[in-house]
């Protein structure tokens, strides 16, 4: 007993400050792209050839964040000049297209959906349902039940059942084998309900695009409500996606 | 059960035989999570391998990375640096560091004894970011390339990780000793989930499920690779074969990784970061690669053809082997014994899937 009060003293209270202070984050993070707009095609061409997700888009000069797995090929050959990555993790978006960016994105709490601020914003239970992908999604979704980030302080939580559920995360390219249980889980959560795509994967495959075992984009068979890029998305993208659409 | 389980994890079947609360036999039923991965790696262009290597299971990034790396280097006769190696041996440990520790914060969270299950959840998170504080990347995602790696471990970084380190050790010391010196937590990790050497021989075991039950195959020690050969890897290997060595094993390694990572950033590590990879591989050639893994041997083999193209690729997880382990620890136990014994080995559905 009295080495369980030891260790509760040593630990001390971890949870962060977010969303009133940005917590630090280490400076090799990633996160929003910033292009340049004004360098050479052939530095464009050359950082277009060399992504291997083939993310860049030569004409508009934008990269997509639904196929980029943020490995800073793009920053490493451009030398910053083209692709800078910010560090900023506050990337999500509530359209596929505005995932296709130079940087600047929309502000996701004025999405066209308000009235779930008001359905879910003080309670939202969501039933995550793993479709193929690595793991990765689903240990950084896992963490924001740890007390650094605490989800359930803002009211929402993880749940067992999909009949407790006010929507779905989804997570992984949607594997042929798991479409049937998704799509099952997706029809017995009650209406109204939220769709949400968690990572590269589930919004348009990522890293296993052209695999005929999976299917290219969660939007091709639900109608998603939320889109959160990375590979995985830092926990603090997630934290900052669900605070900021439905809070 | 399943595929689609309780929590926020991967999905599989279990078909539980049962009479009355004893399990006879469990039945694993997986292929849920496959995605053709290996089909994938001789048709996709070769710019894209490293980053089909990385996803292959995501908690062991690096292990997956490091195979497909020297398996390409292998076959374009690249040597990466020293540096490189050294780096690479870091991100390695730092990933089994993280994993063991969820591990055991899981392995508490079965036996509803929360204090250490939130510990290790915080401890393991900033493990986690060491990772991430070394290339940007909190599994280690776009590190490892052919050749070598893509971040370079300057004098900064390598201060801000020992410090880290220095600061964490501690702290897990003090964990440790209230999960394992806990009478509660002895009783339900004891007897319980035994795999006798003998079936664990027969079936193969690998990893920390395999040094628990007295098999003390670790390729770190008989088939060095990266800077392993220079390190001397203690053989951990246990032989109560239950829950309990399994809980052990991660206690013991954990310490040595530690360790290992605070001596390999002793003096400055130099090395020339990877621009762009060699992925000229020499024809008609054969090549099988080994790494310890946090869940034991992973391996690649590749095959070309006489133009130098990949004809064929194949991947074994870890867990290829360990989950027939899983459902033999669960016979002849109670079924209320699964989520211990399933944490206890912890094993990935998508390695296995593919």
């Amino acid at each position: 007993m009295l080495n369980t009060l030891k260790n509760r003293f040593e630990q001390g209270y971890r949870t962060c400050d977010y969303p009133k202070e940005k917590p630090a984050v280490f400076s090799r993070y990633r996160g929003k792209p910033i292009i340049q707009k004004d360098v050479s095609n052939d530095m464009v061409k050359a950082c277009a050839n060399a992504c291997p997700q083939d993310a860049i888009d030569v004409d508009s000069k934008k990269i997509d964040m639904g196929r980029c797995v943020f490995c800073g090929t793009c920053e490493r050959i451009s030398n910053g000049k083209f692709v800078r990555f910010s560090g900023d993790f506050e990337i999500s978006t509530f359209r596929k297209e505005h995932l296709l960016t130079d940087g600047d994105l929309p502000a996701l709490a004025e999405h066209s959906k308000q009235h779930f601020k008001k359905l879910f914003g003080r309670s939202l239970q969501l039933r995550q349902v793993s479709a193929g992908g690595c793991n990765a999604c689903e240990a950084d979704l896992n963490v924001l039940a740890t007390p650094f980030f605490d989800l359930a302080r803002f009211g929402i939580n993880f749940v067992a059942s999909p009949r407790h559920a006010d929507g779905i995360v989804v997570t992984g390219p949607v594997s042929r084998n798991m479409k049937t249980a998704l799509l099952k889980t997706y029809d017995a959560i009650a209406d109204p309900k939220v769709v949400i795509a968690v990572g590269s994967c589930a919004i348009t495959g990522g890293p296993f695009l052209g695999s005929p075992e999976i299917t290219q984009g969660l939007d091709t068979i639900l109608p998603v409500d939320l889109f959160i890029p990375g590979c995985p998305p830092h926990p603090l993208t997630n934290l900052h996606a669900l605070l900021t659409f439905f809070k | 059960m399943g595929p689609v389980h309780a929590g926020v994890i991967e999905p599989g079947h279990f078909r539980f035989n049962c009479i009355g609360e004893r399990v006879l036999h469990l039945e694993i039923q997986l292929g849920y999570q496959h995605r053709a991965v290996e089909n994938l790696f001789y048709t996709v262009q070769a710019k894209r391998l490293p980053i089909l290597a990385e996803n292959i299971a995501g908690d062991t990034t690096i292990g997956h990375s490091l195979c497909m790396a020297q398996a390409v280097e292998a076959l374009t006769s690249v040597t990466p640096d020293k540096g490189a190696q050294i780096i690479r041996t870091i991100a390695l440990e730092l990933e089994r560091l993280a994993n063991h520790i969820g591990d055991l914060g899981a392995l508490s969270g079965d036996v509803a004894f929360l204090p250490p299950a939130n510990y290790f959840g915080r401890l393991r998170g900033d493990f986690l970011n060491l990772s991430l504080l070394l290339c940007g990347n909190r599994f280690g995602k776009g590190l490892v390339r052919p050749g070598g790696v893509c971040f370079s471990l300057d004098d900064d970084i390598r201060a801000t990780l020992g410090e880290r380190l220095k600061e964490l050790k501690p702290q897990m010391g003090h964990v440790f000793e209230l999960l394992f010196s806990a009478s509660t937590v002895r009783a339900r990790f004891e007897y319980c989930g035994i795999v006798s050497t003998d079936d664990a021989e027969k079936l193969g075991l690998v990893g920390p499920a395999g040094r628990a039950s007295g098999i003390g195959y670790d390729v770190r020690r008989e088939f060095s690779t990266e800077y392993y050969g220079k390190i001397d890897i203690p053989e951990n290997k246990k032989t109560s074969c239950d829950v309990y060595a399994r809980a052990r094993i991660r206690y013991d390694e954990i310490l040595q990784s530690i360790n290992i990572i605070q001596s390999l950033i002793k003096k400055p590590v130099q090395t020339q970061c990877v621009n762009d990879s060699n992925y000229n591989l020499s024809a008609s050639s054969f090549v099988v690669t080994l790494n310890e893994a946090w869940r034991g041997e992973v391996s690649h083999v590749m095959l070309t053809d006489k133009e130098g193209k990949i004809l064929r690729y194949k991947v074994k997880d870890p867990s290829f082997h360990n989950w027939m382990g899983l459902a033999m620890s669960l016979r002849d136990t109670g079924i209320s014994d699964f989520p211990l014994n399933n944490k206890s080995f912890n094993l990935s559905y998508c390695g296995f899937d593919l």
